[in-house]
């Protein structure tokens, strides 16, 4: 196969040399047959004709030895291509129709593939990528979607588990983990995450400059080290190498640079990490049941997952009687949680359940592809009909069939190629804006660009659409039988032809009906999700987060007031109606669960109380996000200085205890067995703080400031969001004056996130967003796409029927007979595609429902709006041709074959 | 004498001339002339048909060809048989005396 392809290479660049070394061979041959027929005795004239008798003729041997040494196939397609392209050109209206129309397809289907592979197809950056996992703990009785790791467990697993080369445990990065970083020229807040030595080994990471952490390094007591991302050390050191040696400070704590990470290291989907800073887990001092760090591990090469699920399980068990429980919690509590392994390979945990989405849109924008493909196979027919005449005429001159076909699909695959060229650069463009736009937390955005395998995809994008829409004509060719149409030019259409293009036409209604209603359908669900009521109202609220970490405030009592004190600062700015603070914004993408005990119920007696979402949040929380108060009151500052145990629960929470909010006044919850129990003096409506698609969860509010919580005697929130109702929320001015009333509390307190409400609002239903729009581009090009080919084909039908319609009104016909004889025959065309698509559909919008809410699949609203308003536009576009021809002068129709 | 002359039958020159470049590299008119001389004659290439079907061997890699000087000190191209020729050489001897075996047997029989 090699060699073959090498010797038609090299008879194909030295062409020249292989042609004159066969008229040596050959001239070498003649020659010594004319010697041989001189000693038989024959004059010289004689010998020398005797001998070109018996070899043949010279030019047709010559011709017969290039095609047995393979050029042909070669020498074929460049001839092919040549003159398609100068065909190409000679129609500047087909061509860039069509290759605009694939350009579409192509380039869009070119971006979409690219996030695909960037996000979901291509493996993680890490060396042998597939051998990593995930490793959590999940409390199976408690809560299936809930996943952690403690200390005891990673400390287990790493020293007894035998499918795994080194695991690594890392805490999980959210703004809490955020560092006040200063010591450098201004104070700064960034990106940190905590990490066990060994997390990198497990990735296979080595440092750019200096070295990663050693055992020794993540020793409890070792002095603090930490080590840059390139990006960080870029921007803070100016990519200096004097930076390893260096110390910064974090929160307070003075951190030797020991290292910098190499350009591409990602940690999993951390975006703008800045640093990596040693977990110390001290083993003597950990407690059972403190579920806050995640696990990563390398198996062993031959091992699996399911091994390694059964070895964990193994391992558990052994946790519990290795070290004491946690205050608050019992082993009877643990046990009775179902404590279950809980891995997957790691590239799911930084994918997440994004594939779905992107499936999706995939799978809309390939049926544009579709769409755009029957369009330029109806134009290369109507153009293959006009060429028959030059097609017999080579048939004639002895082209064979094939060779005729062969150079038909090189056609179609010259424009193939045209058009994915063109497809590649619209696709570079889209892409830039798709990344733009995406939503925000898409995994891996920085893994998305045009790379080799989107090359490869659009090249094969390119040339297998140009195989479809080249074989229709072909294979019509090859069906309209026998008799090269030289003399009879075409009179009257051929049936066979106007059936394929029927059948296509009707085939691009039914996609772009598909792509309709699932547009249609997340139209619904947008607003469904925008007329539900989040519990609160997020327009006119800025927030931002203030963390006043120990290293700078120690005093636990000090915090709150100093939180006060800035909230009446921000009070007191122009425009402020209100303020107020907590650890959690509705909608943000973090929050804080545990296991509420509520006095005299049943899992007061060992049973184990449910896990229920919980937060801190100030006096006048409810008021400044506009969450009703249902009964009873908000917290008061007198009572929280006071350290009254006090706490506010939602609706939903109520609901599972007592029969309306009113009853639950008085009653009494609290977190673990050695907290206060604190008296519920408040119920609020139910806010649905995981986004708009999924439900309110139940959720106990707690004040800033507790006397006896987990443990300590006085313990005070110091990561609070600062939420302040503002007409002005979002505008420049507002921002620098809430920066300005904070320093003028505090100077050395740095600001984070600060975003409206209205983002983190806008951000839960970011998904959502994106696919609407994605597949209304998607409908709006297939219903453009499919009207303009349907449109075309009537037109088409008209003028080739315009005798035909001559005759008829000559005989009689009104105009009105003429109309409806025309679109009736469009309607019929459009009448099997909407019902083959609405067959479709029905099948198809299953795929979505993962993404849908308030709407079912088979929504009828959909389909009642959808169906006839395409079937409105599609008679519009058989209309307007319709109306062409019964302005069809008789006489003159008559007369122009 | 142009009565004792048989027809090729299809095929059977890529065996014949597999066979003549068995002994040593040739080039083409030795291979016409060899390939006549042995069989008595009743063989006649069609000259014309011999060089399409030594390239066509070349590009299947069954025989390589080389520049060299022949008997007569004249520049020719001389054929030899390749690994994968010599191979191919059996596979078709064999499949041609199956052939022959079984059309003398249909002969007989009939």
């Amino acid at each position: 196969m090699l060699s073959d392809l090498r010797f038609r290479l090299r008879s194909l660049f030295l062409k020249q040399r292989a042609d004159s070394e066969l008229d040596d061979e050959l001239r070498f041959h003649r020659e010594r047959q004319i010697e041989k027929n001189l000693k038989l005795g024959m004059s010289y004239q004689e010998a020398r004709r005797q001998a070109r008798l018996l070899f043949g003729g010279l030019d047709q041997v010559k011709e017969e030895c290039r095609e047995a040494r393979g050029i042909s196939f070669i020498e074929t397609l460049a001839q092919d291509v040549r003159y398609a392209l100068r065909l190409l050109c000679k129609s500047p209206g087909f061509t860039f129709t069509a290759v605009v129309t694939l350009a579409l397809g192509i380039g869009a289907n070119t971006a979409i593939f690219s996030v695909v592979e960037g996000v979901l197809l291509k493996p993680l950056p890490y060396s042998h990528p597939d051998q990593l996992v995930s490793i959590a703990i999940c409390p199976m009785a408690l809560d299936p979607t809930l996943r952690g790791l403690s200390a005891d467990e990673y400390f287990i697993f790493r020293e007894q588990g035998r499918t795994f080369q080194d695991i690594g445990a890392y805490i999980e990065t959210d703004s809490d983990r955020d560092v006040n970083v200063t010591g450098l020229e201004e104070p700064e807040r960034v990106h940190a995450v905590y990490v066990t030595e060994g997390v990198l080994t497990v990735l296979g990471t080595q440092a750019r400059l200096g070295r990663i952490f050693s055992r020794a390094d993540d020793s409890p007591g070792a002095p603090a080290t930490a080590v840059l991302t390139w990006s960080y050390w870029q921007r803070r050191f100016g990519g200096s190498a004097s930076a390893i040696g260096k110390t910064i400070i974090t929160d307070g704590k003075a951190r030797e640079i020991i290292g910098v990470l190499p350009r591409t290291f990602r940690f999993l989907n951390e975006q703008d990490l800045a640093l990596l800073l040693p977990l110390q887990l001290n083993r003597s001092e950990t407690r059972l049941g403190n579920f806050v760090y995640f696990g990563i591990g390398r198996l062993k090469p031959d091992a699996t997952l399911a091994e390694t699920n059964a070895d964990l399980s193994r391992l558990l068990p052994i946790t519990f009687t290795a070290f004491p429980p946690a205050p608050g919690f019992s082993l009877n509590l643990l046990t009775k949680a179902r404590l279950t392994p809980s891995l997957f390979p790691l590239k799911q945990e930084v994918v997440g359940n994004i594939g779905g989405m992107l499936w999706v849109v995939m799978g809309g924008i390939g049926l544009v592809l579709m769409i755009a493909c029957a369009n330029v196979a109806n134009l290369l027919l109507v153009r293959t009909e006009a060429r028959r005449h030059e097609l017999a005429m080579r048939v004639a001159l002895g082209a064979g069939r094939s060779r005729i076909v062969v150079q038909l699909l090189h056609e179609s695959a010259v424009l193939g190629l045209l058009g994915g060229i063109a497809g590649l650069a619209l696709a570079f463009v889209a892409l830039r804006v798709l990344v733009r736009f995406a939503p925000a937390g898409l995994p891996r955005i920085s893994d998305i660009g045009i790379d080799l395998p989107v090359l490869l995809f659009a090249l094969a994008t390119s040339l297998i659409t140009g195989l479809l829409f080249g074989l229709i004509p072909v294979v019509k060719m090859n069906q309209s039988t026998g008799s090269p149409a030289i003399s009879n030019r075409t009179v009257s259409a051929g049936r066979e032809r106007h059936r394929t293009q029927n059948v296509l036409v009707s085939g691009q209604v039914g996609l772009a009906l598909i792509l309709l209603i699932c547009s249609g359908l997340m139209i619904r669900t947008f607003r469904a999700l925008t007329h539900v009521s989040a519990g609160f109202v997020p327009a006119r609220l800025q927030t931002f987060r203030v963390s006043i970490p120990n290293t700078y405030v120690r005093d636990d009592a000090k915090i709150t007031p100093l939180q006060q004190q800035i909230e009446e600062k921000l009070a007191a700015l122009p425009g402020v109606s209100s303020v107020a603070f907590s650890n959690d914004i509705p909608m943000d993408g973090d929050s804080t669960l545990d296991n509420i005990y509520v006095a005299d119920h049943a899992n007061e007696q060992g049973g184990i109380p449910p896990l229920r979402h919980f937060q801190f949040v100030s006096p006048g929380y409810f008021q400044t996000l506009a969450i009703p108060i249902l009964a009873g009151r908000d917290f008061s500052w007198a009572e929280i200085y006071n350290r009254v145990p006090v706490a506010v629960v939602s609706e939903s929470f109520v609901r599972d205890y007592w029969p309306t909010p009113q009853d639950a006044l008085g009653k009494r919850i609290r977190l673990s067995a050695a907290d206060d129990w604190r008296q519920i003096i408040g119920v609020v409506g139910d806010v649905h703080d995981q986004g708009m698609d999924r439900p309110p969860r139940r959720t106990a509010y707690y004040p800033p400031l507790l006397a006896n919580f987990r443990g300590r005697a006085l313990y005070a929130a110091r990561n609070m969001d600062f939420i302040v109702r503002t007409p002005l929320a979002g505008s420049e001015g507002a921002l620098s004056a809430m920066r300005q009333a904070l320093w003028s509390v505090d100077a050395n307190l740095p600001v984070a996130r600060m975003r409206t409400m209205n983002y983190y609002y806008q951000q839960s239903m970011a998904r959502t967003s994106f696919t609407l729009v994605m597949l209304g581009i998607a409908g709006g090009m297939a219903l453009l796409l499919g009207i303009v080919g349907l449109y075309g084909v009537i037109a088409y039908t008209v003028s080739q029927r315009t005798r035909e319609i001559g005759v008829r009104m000559a005989l009689g016909a009104q105009r009105g007979n003429i109309l409806s004889l025309i679109v009736n025959h469009g309607l019929s065309i459009v009448f099997y595609g909407l019902i083959t698509g609405m067959i479709a559909a029905l099948a198809i919008t299953r795929l979505l429902s993962s993404l849908l809410f308030g709407v079912h699949p088979g929504d009828p609203l959909t389909y009642v709006i959808v169906v006839p308003t395409l079937g409105i536009v599609a008679m519009l576009a058989c209309y307007l041709p319709a109306r062409r021809a019964t302005k069809v002068q008789p006489m003159a129709a008559l007369r122009c074959d | 004498m142009p009565d004792s002359r048989i027809e090729l039958p299809q095929g059977t020159l890529d065996l014949l001339i597999l066979r003549t470049l068995a002994l040593k590299a040739q080039h083409g008119w030795a291979i016409s002339e060899r390939i006549q001389q042995i069989s008595s004659d009743v063989l006649q290439i069609q000259q014309g048909s011999l060089y399409p079907a030594l390239h066509r061997l070349e590009r299947r890699g069954w025989i390589k060809a080389k520049w060299g000087t022949s008997e007569n000190n004249r520049r020719a191209k001389y054929y030899e048989l390749t690994k994968t020729g010599r191979r191919q050489l059996e596979v078709e001897k064999t499949a041609w005396e199956k052939l022959t075996v079984a059309v003398a047997q249909v002969l007989e029989t009939s």
